[in-house]
């Protein structure tokens, strides 16, 4: 049954608003893949000459200038289409979209967060195919926990091992660094003064290297998601990935899901 | 009665081999992927390695040339757009902003990995994007003239570069 109650149906929602986002942004700046721009199609689709020439010809036909456009219109017709109604096709041509859309940008617009979106896509899609099988739905929403687990669990061995996040000079670093931080570059460089950084880094490690927990235990899923929730709009005030925030915001429902499943 | 249903142990058991696993795969260093197929696959996979190691960015500078050779001032390519309280859901030049830094950074790194003739960087397609990127960064107000870019880092007041371009007509 495909309705509010069902975990599943959050995620197709929540992705449906995290791809009218992403390809709304995408269309309002145009100029930057057009042919006077700085993702030309011409310069990146040498990155494509060992395919065959058929499959360039479809590449060709949907990522220069001007078509390019009208593929992104088609996703956003279809997230738009997906906000009212269920369906595998809708699914299926944002699954499209998206990948074309990170081609067009010889692999990610913006990194872990173009993966998360077609990592949820491409589940919802196999659970809306075969929506007959529980078995193939729990195991697709599986598929999205166990991605999410590991994109904070990975996140936080990484930063373990290194002394400079285990004593807060990397966290102090990333908030005076102006690549990363951009135009909140005034407002991050008085906080990185202020703030415990030490302490914060501490809990950001502690914070990801507790994401198995949430798939061992239903309680702490539902003491930890919300934890995850802020932590992401933390990032996207901050450091400006709002991607990630509407990318894992997708994620988190399919993560309840399997967690109230496997705590029996 | 048990502590710990057979269900659990086996839930428990999994999950400790999967992160065994994750963890063990975590502390290699890996490689960016390259080659030819690369492209194909890097946007369904991701190393979720977000911010493991923080070190200095490169940073791209440019400076116009003029009709009699006079050299301009080197100044920042890619400068941050100003944010406002609706960016936290929708912030599309913000992201052209990450986007611009991190084609950067993968530009950087490819071109600096191995030592190629300079007519050989020039034909890549890397090295064609960084030109667009300086190339888009001029100032409207200037009119055409040549133009010149470099990467590298910026250490305090120094600047280190690592890749300097011809003068671009």
């Amino acid at each position: 049954m495909i309705g509010p109650m069902d975990p599943l149906w959050w995620s197709e929602k929540l992705i449906a608003v995290a791809v009218i986002v992403q390809l709304s942004e995408l269309l309002a700046v145009r100029s930057v893949y057009s042919d006077v721009g700085v993702w030309r199609w011409n310069t990146i689709r040498q990155d494509f000459a060992f395919l065959p020439q058929w499959c360039r010809r479809i590449l060709d036909g949907g990522l220069r200038a001007g078509r390019f456009e009208l593929v992104l219109v088609s996703g956003l017709v279809a997230a738009v289409c997906l906000l009212f109604r269920s369906s595998a096709a809708l699914l299926a041509v944002m699954l499209c979209v998206s990948y074309l859309v990170a081609l067009r940008w010889r692999g990610a617009f913006n990194g872990g967060s173009d993966s998360m979106v077609l990592t949820v896509l491409l589940s919802l899609f196999v659970a809306r195919l075969f929506s007959a099988y529980p078995t193939i739905v729990f195991a697709s929403a599986c598929f999205v926990a166990v991605q999410v687990v590991s994109s904070y669990f990975v996140a936080g061995v990484v930063k373990l091992r290194e002394p400079t996040w285990r004593d807060g000079s990397a966290l102090g670093m990333i908030l005076r660094t102006p690549a990363l931080v951009g135009a909140r570059i005034h407002q991050t460089s008085a906080l990185q003064r202020q703030l415990p950084l030490r302490g914060l880094a501490v809990g950001v490690i502690g914070l990801e290297l507790a994401a198995p927990l949430i798939l061992i235990s239903f309680p702490i899923c539902l003491a930890l998601v919300p934890l995850y929730a802020l932590f992401h709009l933390g990032n996207a005030y901050l450091l400006g990935l709002n991607r990630f925030l509407l990318a894992w915001g997708s994620a988190l429902p399919c993560v309840v899901f399997v967690s109230r499943v496997l705590s029996g | 009665m048990t502590l710990i249903s057979t269900h659990q142990l086996y839930t428990v058991g999994g999950m400790s081999l999967f992160l065994a696993l994750i963890a063990f795969l975590a502390m290699l260093r890996t490689r960016p992927m390259r080659g030819a197929f690369s492209a194909l696959l890097r946007p369904f996979v991701s190393s979720w390695r977000f911010f493991d190691q923080v070190t200095e960015l490169p940073v791209m500078q440019i400076r116009e040339v003029s009709a009699d050779g006079t050299l301009g001032e080197w100044r920042n390519a890619i400068l941050a757009p100003r944010v406002r309280s609706w960016n936290l859901l929708y912030h599309p030049h913000g992201n052209v902003f990450h986007a611009k830094q991190t084609l950067l950074q993968q530009s950087f790194i490819e071109l600096t990995a191995e030592k190629r003739p300079t007519q050989l960087v020039e034909e890549t397609s890397a090295f064609q994007l960084l030109r667009h990127l300086a190339e888009t960064s001029r100032s409207d107000d200037i009119p055409p003239a040549a133009f010149q870019f470099r990467v590298g880092y910026e250490l305090g007041d120094v600047f280190e570069d690592h890749l300097i371009s011809p003068v671009i007509q």
